[in-house]
């Protein structure tokens, strides 16, 4: 016959068994245990069901090959990750980021104030290529041109541009920009620049060309270069402005006028 | 793009090397625990590799301090909810639901016969009355009885106050108890001296 307090403690039983009682709570629960022979008992059974759910949980082998498989699956992950790491290393030269201190990069300071520096006169022609690429084609569309931006705005790493280094993307001063591609301003400035980073603080615009065959266009963007045409988009306040100039992609970014400050 | 973000840029082969040491290597307790989710051995290798692809993927962003087992486990357990869920197979779990407790001794020849061996088969018995609980509570004894994993991590994985967890099996054991009393009446057996 069982008393209200033997059955106050039996919800405890499970936990002696399975060692997760505190130290204190064990020694008082096993002392009880031992001066109450139902208690006992239904600590021996618990135990014994605790034996049996073992026994009969682990009798149940994998089928044969299982690790094999699972190993090959996980090593195919980590491939497409490899893969991945790779893709994007050459996908940085195609967005044309930033330069570091192995960089040069040219800079088009647009000045829209009263405050503009003197500079040199933009000269904007049919284009002249100016960027020796290598890599694999990448996708080029607007989920790229949105990480473009953060980068620009370095709310991403700009790691990109010792990528874009490595990869031999950047070549020279590339002071000619297509006719039309930068908005209209009283003056604008191209200064080559070394060292910059991606800062709109620092560089006002970016500019960046990129192998046309190094590229895999999203269609909107295909179909508004046509014929010497234009791609704008504006992406966090920040224009994006694309163009073609014979085998290049020309990307210009030009941020708000009140964020453009002379070097 | 990865480049771009601020995510591990530990290489490749070191990710997987420490993905192996300390996540793969409880692929035989993800499969059992699998198989006992879903009843199925097929399924369970499903939910298996992609419990492994999820972990991995997320692998490189985990805490120094996460517990491995547990968080692998974790993932298992929500794909599985996850995927019931959407087909609407799994009834929701009572926590309230009482089991009479007949006491100890109606069940003891179902298990002191399991433990010697399952020359009756009770082993087979004690399955079907494991696949008879509710989710929570199977979760519970099988992490507990069959993985080893401690009520600190089996609250990890059902995301739960390890109070519950301790609730959760004191009532699934006096559960499988009253099942497998039925399975020893249903087999005749009145006494140890008969049983066997």
């Amino acid at each position: 016959m069982s008393n209200t307090r033997d059955d106050s403690l039996r919800a405890h039983l499970s936990a002696l068994v399975d060692g997760e009682l505190e130290p204190l709570e064990a020694i008082a629960l096993t002392r009880h245990v031992r001066q109450s022979p139902d208690l006992e008992a239904d600590r021996q059974s618990l135990e014994r069901l605790k034996l049996a759910v073992h026994l009969a949980g682990r009798q149940e082998v994998a089928p044969v090959g299982l690790e094999t498989r699972l190993r090959a699956h996980v090593g195919g992950l980590a491939s497409a990750r490899e893969a991945a790491r790779s893709r994007v290393g050459w996908l940085v030269p195609g967005l044309a980021l930033v330069a570091t201190a192995a960089l040069v990069a040219t800079v088009v300071l647009t000045s829209l104030g009263p405050s503009a520096p003197s500079a040199l006169p933009v000269v904007a022609d049919g284009g002249r290529d100016a960027i020796v690429g290598r890599g694999a084609r990448v996708d080029l569309g607007v989920p790229e041109l949105e990480e473009l931006v953060r980068a620009y705005r370095l709310e991403d790493s700009p790691m990109a541009l010792r990528d874009l280094r490595d990869a031999g993307a950047l070549d020279g001063n590339p002071d000619i920009l297509p006719a039309g591609l930068l908005p209209a301003a009283p003056e604008s400035t191209v200064v080559p620049v070394a060292y910059t980073r991606c800062n709109e603080r620092e560089t006002g615009s970016l500019i960046a060309k990129i192998r046309l065959d190094r590229v895999n266009l999203a269609p909107e963007i295909a179909n508004a270069l046509e014929g010497d045409g234009y791609f704008v988009t504006r992406i966090d306040g920040v224009d994006v402005r694309l163009t073609s100039s014979e085998d290049r992609l020309v990307v210009l970014i030009v941020p708000p006028p009140e964020l453009n400050e002379p070097i | 793009m990865a480049w771009l973000s601020r995510r591990d840029k530990r290489p490749t082969e070191e990710l997987s090397r420490e993905f192996l040491a300390t996540v793969f290597v409880h692929w035989e307790g993800l499969y059992r625990y699998a198989l006992r989710l879903t009843g199925s051995p097929d399924q369970a290798e499903d939910l298996v590799q992609e419990a492994l692809t999820k972990a991995f993927t997320a692998y490189e962003r985990l805490r120094e301090d996460t517990r491995h087992r547990a968080w692998v486990f974790t993932i298992l357990r929500n794909t599985f909810l996850s995927k019931t869920r959407k087909s609407g197979r799994e009834a929701p779990l009572d926590d309230a639901e009482l089991v009479p407790d007949l006491g100890a001794d109606p069940v003891d020849d179902v298990v002191v016969r399991a433990e010697d061996g399952f020359r009756h088969g009770f082993e087979d018995e004690v399955l079907e009355a494991l696949q008879a609980l509710p989710e929570a509570h199977r979760t519970a004894v099988v992490l507990c009885d069959v993985e080893g994993l401690s009520y600190d991590e089996i609250a990890v994985v059902l995301e739960c106050p390890i109070g519950t967890v301790r609730s959760r099996i004191h009532h699934a054991r006096r559960r499988l108890r009253q099942t497998l009393a039925g399975y020893a009446t249903a087999r005749g057996y009145d006494d140890v001296e008969h049983a066997g």
